[in-house]
């Protein structure tokens, strides 16, 4: 759960809020798993913030849902790129540990490309849609990754032709993909009903476009 | 395989006799994870104390994919390439050893003496080398994974170690060929290999010279059969000139009076190196018993009361009337064609196999299979799992231990530590007696009133069948290709005549809760395991469809706040972040600051009241014979523990929603409707 406030002094107040309201529901609010963190400029002087007089700890970098944001640098989903591909690499070892048991290059291309699929290209489109590409070289390593897997997949060198990977293996390269999960999300916003808090967003989104703000949108434009 | 091969065979007598140790070393040129999954090769391993592994071919935290037997472990020490960080490898290592242990032995790694492709680790005080030397005249790049030479820091390190006067044990497959030559100090060797001594082989036994070192292997006076061949190149002509001593024991010359026995085995179907096996006395004053084989626990099956309601007898009568698919009814397995023995050999002669049939064999079908279930997802991922997710060994805990972490957690907390207010608490419990047993549909929710449909029934067949396969069942042992293959009027009467009776069968009442260790949390700390409840699937079924009833109400009045979207279907999971993500874009450009709080509820959904629920539920009219029927269901449900074949008394959950209910989200979204939410 998030809480969210403009001010310490109302984030402070929902706290005490969401607490009185745990106790009258019978449900326990845990001070030590709970975390703060302040996007922008850091006031010079902060108190600590707390539930039923216990400190809730800052931090700098809280995973929501499964995308990990970072307050701390200019591009706050920095974090998550290296926390998925990281994911990614530990499941190639995942991937083709199945070697073990089959012997070296013995996989065939159709089992490994469907392994590809559940263990590694899902970490390597993870939130692609909420964090389109802004930074050519977190987007590298992203594709540096996919093409050895698919050259590993085919059996092939890994000094070989690009193209035929993507062609062979039906596999999208990583910048197209992530762009098309963008644009995906984008329709499934457009649709939804005005009092929805994604579409109410994304009006916002477009609000800050508008005004020369970074924004999703703003993200959108630079991806494409 | 016939274990008494494996030297003086660790029997019941050596398990016995205090201060005996077997080690058993084994160059498996990368098969170790295949020969794992074989029964035969399992009992080799347990049956000696101690396994070193050479060549293994492991990556690091590969050995997670291992089948280690139970009550073994393992360390790995695999090769580390030096762009692994930045490219992760994606073909499989080179090289390694491995050393697989016997759970209570108190082995301790010593990485100061480990190095390229050897390891070392020291056992009652006895240093024992597990070492891999890469013949000389290899063409592969070894500074992308050493900075030394392997054989010189080999050396240098058993130096070191002997630097402390220490009594060492050494296994190497050092790829190098001493003939008889001994060292000055050590006894004399007569070794069938009769060939030229190898330079490194030379060195090998200076080494031994240096280091006071005797070689085993052939030696005069030690007892065993250990002066045979340890490397078949080409084992299946038997062809003596391929053959050779590469693979050696080194021991201390302190140490050689405590040798019991000392052998090389010979070829075997595993690997083209032939496994040593070491049995001595050893120091220890707590010597380990290799008694492996903990007898299995008898399961008690679970007993029901007589069932002889009538919910129960439609129960069985669905059952009975259901037709079930016959299993192999229709796709009969050819047996595989029959091959030769002497195809079979041309075939592995063809392959270059050097007699190493039996891990061939093991990999040609594991790939086999691989390749036929590819056609299916379901059985695709249920073999892939099986392989390399090797079953968690449990723990020592106990069903009674479960027992005791699980009732406390499925029961309300201790009001005082918890700081509800009492008063609170004792008005909600005065609310929810005020409801009567039997409520009317609200106006605003008609549909409530209904009873399920034949439409209903074919939603749920139609959600069961995107479902994946394999599902776990209840006590009651109904599964869903059973709902599947029930007659829909059937089961429509049964789950109408379940609500107009406010009843349920005797079988849908108790629900039987495992234990499942948390990932990455040790298994012997029971706090650790999860409550994994195995409802009835029929049960399930009911509550499914109760919970489409619920859920379209709540959709159509817009009871349930637009935040809480986690449940709702037609969302999307990243719905959150990208909202969240827009609030700081927004107070970003604002050039406001953003505070925010990620807030944990303890056990928000094992923890829930259900006096809270259900006068939650009575307020916003959502009311009628569904309502009446949950409610008879959470006062009636109970639970019972299976652990290890043991089954626990049972006991009732008076808080939390039920545990792997399809109801159980929404009834867990209901407890978070704000105050304002009408």
């Amino acid at each position: 759960m998030v809480i969210i406030s403009t001010s310490p002094e109302g984030l402070q107040r929902h706290l005490d809020t969401l607490f009185a309201w745990c106790q009258n529901n019978f449900l326990i609010l845990n001070a030590a798993k709970s975390w703060v963190m302040i996007f922008g400029p850091i006031p010079p002087s902060l108190n600590p913030f707390s539930i039923n007089s216990q400190s809730i700890p800052f931090t700098d970098t809280f995973k929501y849902v499964r995308v990990t944001f970072q307050s701390t640098a200019k591009d706050y989903f920095t974090t998550h790129y290296a926390e998925k591909i990281s994911a990614a690499r530990r499941n190639v070892g995942v991937l083709f540990c199945l070697e073990l048991y089959v012997g070296r290059n013995r996989i065939p291309p159709q089992v490994t490309r469907t392994l590809y699929c559940a263990l590694v290209d899902c970490h390597l489109i993870h939130a692609a849609d909420i964090a389109p590409d802004i930074s050519a070289q977190l987007l590298m390593k992203h594709s540096d990754l996919q093409k050895r897997c698919l050259q590993k997949i085919l059996l092939v060198s890994k000094h070989s032709v690009i193209a035929p990977l993507y062609t062979e293996s039906g596999i999208m390269p990583m910048a197209p993909r992530h762009v098309l999960l963008a644009l995906r999300y984008l329709l499934y916003l457009i649709h939804l009903p005005n009092k929805n808090y994604s579409f109410m967003a994304l009006q916002q989104s477009e609000n800050l476009r508008n005004a020369d703000s970074p924004s999703w949108l703003t993200d959108l434009d630079f991806a494409l | 395989m016939n274990l008494s091969i494996f030297g003086p065979p660790i029997t019941a007598q050596a398990a016995n006799a205090v201060h005996e140790i077997s080690i058993l070393s084994w160059n498996l040129d990368g098969s170790l994870a295949a020969c794992l999954l074989n029964e035969r090769f399992q009992e080799i391993i347990v049956a000696h104390h101690i396994i070193l592994i050479q060549e293994t071919h492991l990556a690091h935290g590969q050995e997670g994919f291992l089948h280690i037997p139970e009550g073994c472990s393992m360390l790995s020490h695999p090769r580390h390439y030096k762009d692994d960080d930045d490219h992760p490898r994606l073909s499989l290592n080179w090289g390694g050893v491995a050393v697989i242990f016997r759970d209570h032995l108190n082995i301790s790694l010593l990485k100061d003496l480990c190095g390229p492709d050897f390891m070392a680790f020291s056992y009652a005080n006895i240093l024992v080398f597990n070492a891999y030397v890469i013949p000389h005249n290899t063409m592969t790049d070894i500074s992308l994974w050493s900075e030394e030479d392997p054989w010189e820091s080999l050396q240098d390190r058993l130096a070191h170690a002997l630097g402390g006067n220490a009594e060492i044990i050494v296994f190497v497959d050092a790829n190098a060929r001493t003939g008889s030559l001994s060292p000055r100090e050590g006894p004399p060797r007569d070794s069938i290999d009769v060939g030229v001594p190898t330079k490194r082989g030379r060195e090998l036994v200076n080494v031994c010279d240096q280091l006071q070192l005797a070689i085993l292997n052939g030696a005069e006076n030690t007892p065993g059969t250990h002066s045979g061949w340890t490397s078949f190149q080409s084992a299946m002509n038997k062809e003596t000139q391929h053959c050779s001593v590469i693979d050696y024991c080194l021991a201390s010359q302190t140490l050689l009076p405590s040798v019991i026995s000392f052998d090389v085995i010979g070829r075997t179907e595993w690997s083209d190196h032939s496994p040593l096996s070491l049995l001595f006395q050893c120091p220890e004053p707590h010597p380990p018993s290799l008694s492996h084989h903990t007898p299995l626990p008898i399961r008690i099956p679970f007993k029901f009361p007589p069932l002889c309601s009538r919910l129960d007898k439609m129960v069985e009568s669905l059952v009975d009337n259901a037709k079930l698919p016959v299993e192999g009814a229709t796709a009969i397995e050819q047996p595989p064609a029959k091959v030769s023995r002497g195809d079979r050999r041309a075939t592995f002669m063809q392959q270059n196999n050097r007699g190493r049939w039996s891990k061939r064999k093991t990999k040609d079908t594991l790939l086999t299979r691989l390749e036929k279930n590819a056609d299916d997802p379901a059985d695709f991922w249920k073999f892939h799992k099986r392989l390399t997710k090797p079953c968690t060994h449990k723990g020592d805990v106990t069903a009674s231990d479960l027992f005791s972490v699980f009732v406390p957690r499925m029961n309300p907390p201790d009001p005082e530590s918890s700081g509800f207010d009492p008063a609170k608490l004792a008005e909600e419990e005065r609310k929810v007696s005020s409801i009567p047993d039997v409520t009317e549909p609200s106006e605003a929710f008609p549909e409530l009133g209904k009873l399920f449909t034949i439409e209903d029934v074919a939603e749920l067949k139609g959600h069961l069948s995107d479902k994946a396969r394999a599902t776990a069942t209840g006590l009651d042992r109904t599964s869903r290709d059973l709902i599947l293959a029930a007659n829909d009027d059937e089961l429509r009467k049964l789950l109408n005549e379940c609500l107009l009776s406010r009843d349920a069968p005797g079988t849908w009442l108790t629900t039987l809760v495992v234990g499942v260790p948390k990932r990455g949390k040790t298994v012997k700390d029971v706090k650790n395991y999860r409550t994994i409840a195995l409802e009835s699937c029929l049960l399930k079924a009911m509550t499914y469809l109760i919970h489409r009833k619920f859920l379209q109400a709540t959709e159509l009045a817009g009871i349930v706040p637009p935040s809480q979207n986690g449940f709702k279907p037609k969302c999307c999971t990243n719905d959150n972040p990208f909202i969240l993500r827009t609030l700081i874009d927004q107070a970003t450009a604002q050039g406001q600051t953003l505070y925010t709080a990620f807030v944990d509820i303890s056990n928000a959904f094992p923890s829930t009241n259900h006096s809270s629920l259900w006068n939650k539920l009575y307020a916003a009219g959502l009311t009628g014979h569904y309502f009446d029927w949950l409610q008879m269901l959470y006062t009636r449900m109970s639970y019972i523990i299976s652990h290890d074949g043991e089954l626990s008394d049972k006991f009732r959950s008076l808080a939390g929603v039920l545990i792997g209910d399809p109801l159980s989200r929404l009834c867990g979204i209901f407890i978070f409707l704000p105050f304002d939410w009408r």
